[in-house]
């Protein structure tokens, strides 16, 4: 299973521009209004980043240096879920800034975050991650052993957290004395961990490899691995959430400013469904002989290498033909390969096999 | 020497300008992951690849039975995902024993499905342990061998044990510890066995693919021999006659056409067959009957020729 790209918004912010007033005395990050610069604002990280149900959108807490005071803000920034429009932005306290580490979305679509200033897991209101009393929380720095997570999605009807501390995914269960199930290591440091459902959660890692994990079965299994697409090697963050009322991916991409600080970020969005990046070359696998039957192999892959099945290759000859094609056309298997068989004539000869696939989507951008 | 059928027209990229430190081939991949010393690859027979991630420096790799393979964190065999190529901590392939150093190294060989660990000890001696306890079962000894880097999976209780130096290799059954062929490829960085084509694979400093096949490329077909030795040949009572044909190690050259011819001008007596093909150990056969005419002597040379 590969990842196929449904549309990209970009940018997806835009900054405030600057009014050319200077302030003195005191003025912070001049930088940002340095020419070519002409915003006075400019994201610095993102801290927050998940799907919100209950209003259809896709919520991102993030930091920005800013050229008044106090030299940097706090935003909560509000995008509809299926168009990946900017809502509206408001301010975000400290509580969600600081103290709160990472939230996203997890059982009975509430939001669960991850905290800096403590080792607990709580359950919290979307809009301002302040958790209150009576909501639910758990601490796993008292499991055995003890664990502190940055990064979790909260089954509480399997009574499972999945949770990331540093290189590994953790699998535990909490039904009664907690117990870890698994654990299992990530390709790369993390970005961003998204709750699909009580089987499934998404990763993404900072270099926007996604990797799918079931993270419900005993024990757990990555089912996938993929990559966001064309990964930019100048992102500075990938941070994923799952909009669990259309079944996709949404992908925040954390791009550097352009030359005149103009926001470059993107929201991306993906189907789990087949993309196909290449079909490699025919290679024989039994010897090339006179008169005798060569099997070659090839495959169909996406992204990162995965099989894409089930697809048909085409094979044909090149003209002058002078030995025989057995397989026209061969199905792909799991992992993407397609085997073709081909006679070769009595007296020594040079071939060229051509292999194609039609590709189709079959889905229409919503 | 084995039969080279491939050779990858694109080059792969290491990112670095150091040799990977292992290739294994994954059989539900059908190619190769590749542990370089920045990122783990896929990579396919034709020079194509796609990048995993990274893996841990750490650890090394080894190679598991069914055509899986395993990392090695110092002190765990841990079972190896087969979507990400990356280890699962939980998943320990050698719970009842922690083997000490200098009873395992990088390209080892792990059968849980026997419960065996081969350990690549020195020139010739591979050495295989219980997985349960790590008690030594016994050693495979292959005198004058090399110091083996990598012992993949070729098959049900087998292994290629290879050396990358010189590019020697042996087919090895650990299950019987005997080793039933050996052979050679030019010298390589790093090399994997296709268990489901039963092909090798090498990559070479050119970062191309090659794949040889398990058979050896003929070097030396035997001058054909009477069996049993018989000087004198009459018309009536055929010859039995054999010659044989190995590689350059010495290792039979089994499925080749064997032509064969009387020198003689005319030719003195008759080849009952123009060519035969040779057995499992390289080995093809043919009746010479004398000459016909009553009371004709003399002498007749039987010549052999493959094309190879």
């Amino acid at each position: 299973m590969s990842l196929w790209p449904i549309k990209t918004v970009s940018p997806c912010l835009e900054y405030h521009q600057w009014d050319g007033v200077k302030h003195y005395p005191i003025r912070y990050n001049e930088w940002l209004i340095t020419p070519p610069r002409v915003y006075d604002e400019a994201l610095n990280s993102i801290g927050h980043f998940f799907y919100e149900p209950g209003g259809d959108l896709l919520v991102a807490y993030m930091i920005f240096d800013t050229y008044h005071w106090p030299s940097w803000a706090c935003w909560r920034y509000d995008f509809s879920a299926e168009t990946g429009a900017f809502v509206k932005r408001s301010q975000a306290g400290i509580i969600a800034m600081a103290w709160a580490c990472h939230a996203g979305m997890g059982s009975y679509n509430k939001i669960y975050t991850t905290m800096n200033s403590s080792t607990r897991i709580y359950e919290a209101p979307w809009d301002s991650l302040s958790s209150g009393a009576g909501m639910w929380s758990i601490d796993p720095y008292a499991w055995n052993p003890k664990t502190i997570f940055r990064y979790a999605v909260v089954n509480r009807e399997d009574n499972l957290i999945a949770g990331v501390g540093s290189w590994t995914l953790e699998v535990w269960d909490i039904s009664g004395t907690p117990v870890r199930r698994a654990q299992m290591r990530l390709p790369n440091v993390l970005g961003y961990m998204a709750y699909e459902s009580r089987d499934n959660l998404w990763v993404i890692t900072q270099d926007g490899l996604v990797a799918k994990a079931n993270y419900r079965v005993n024990p757990p299994r990555w089912e996938m691995l993929s990559s966001v697409q064309n990964p930019s090697p100048d992102a500075r963050n990938y941070l994923v959430a799952f909009d669990t009322k259309r079944r996709r991916l949404a992908v925040f991409r954390q791009r550097p400013d352009a030359e005149d600080g103009s926001c470059q970020c993107q929201l991306e969005f993906y189907r789990p469904l087949y993309k196909v990046a290449g079909l490699t070359d025919p290679v024989p696998v039994t010897r090339l002989r006179a008169e005798e039957k060569v099997l070659f192999v090839a495959h169909l892959y996406g992204d990162n290498g995965e099989g894409v099945s089930p697809y048909t290759v085409n094979a044909a000859m090149e003209e002058p033909v002078e030995g025989r094609l057995l397989t026209p056309f061969a199905g792909t298997e799991l992992n993407g390969a397609a085997s073709f068989r081909y006679q070769a004539p009595a007296a020594g000869c040079t071939e060229k096999l051509k292999l194609s696939a039609t590709i189709t989507d079959g889905e229409q951008d919503g | 020497m084995l039969e080279l059928i491939y050779t990858s027209n694109r080059t792969f990229n290491i990112y670095s300008g150091f040799a990977p430190f292992h290739l294994g081939y994954l059989r539900s991949w059908d190619a190769m992951a590749l542990f370089g010393y920045q990122k783990l690859d896929k990579l396919f027979r034709d020079g194509s690849q796609a990048n995993l991630g990274v893996a841990n420096t750490y650890l090394s790799m080894g190679n598991r039975v069914g055509g899986r393979h395993f990392w090695f964190s110092g002190s765990d065999f841990l079972a190896a995902d087969e979507i990400t190529g990356q280890y699962h901590y939980s998943e320990i392939l050698n719970p009842g024993w922690k083997p000490p150093v200098g009873t395992w190294r990088a390209g080892d060989y792990l059968d849980d499905v026997a419960g065996l660990f081969l350990h690549s000890k020195t020139s010739g001696k591979i050495e295989v342990f219980r997985l349960a306890d790590g008690v030594k079962l016994g050693e495979i000894l292959d005198p004058g061998g090399p110091y083996y880097d990598n012992l993949a999976y070729a098959g049900q209780g087998k292994i290629v044990a290879f050396h990358h130096g010189t590019g020697k290799l042996a087919l090895v059954d650990y299950l019987n510890r005997t080793v039933i062929l050996k052979s050679k490829v030019n010298p390589c960085w790093r090399s994997a066995f296709d268990c489901l084509h039963n092909l090798v694979i090498t990559i070479q400093s050119d970062r191309k693919v090659r794949l040889y096949t398990l058979t050896p490329v003929p070097a030396v077909l035997s001058p054909p021999a009477f069996i049993p030795a018989a000087p004198h040949q009459h018309r009536l009572l055929g010859g039995r006659v054999q010659t044989r044909l190995t590689g350059d190690q010495g290792e039979p050259c089994a499925g080749w056409w064997v032509h064969w011819s009387l020198k003689g001008l005319p030719a003195k007596g008759y080849l009952l067959k123009e060519r035969s093909k040779t057995d499992a150990d390289g080995y093809a056969e043919n009746f010479y009957f004398g000459p016909a005419a009553v009371g004709e002597m003399g002498n007749e040379t039987i010549q052999v020729k493959v094309v190879v």
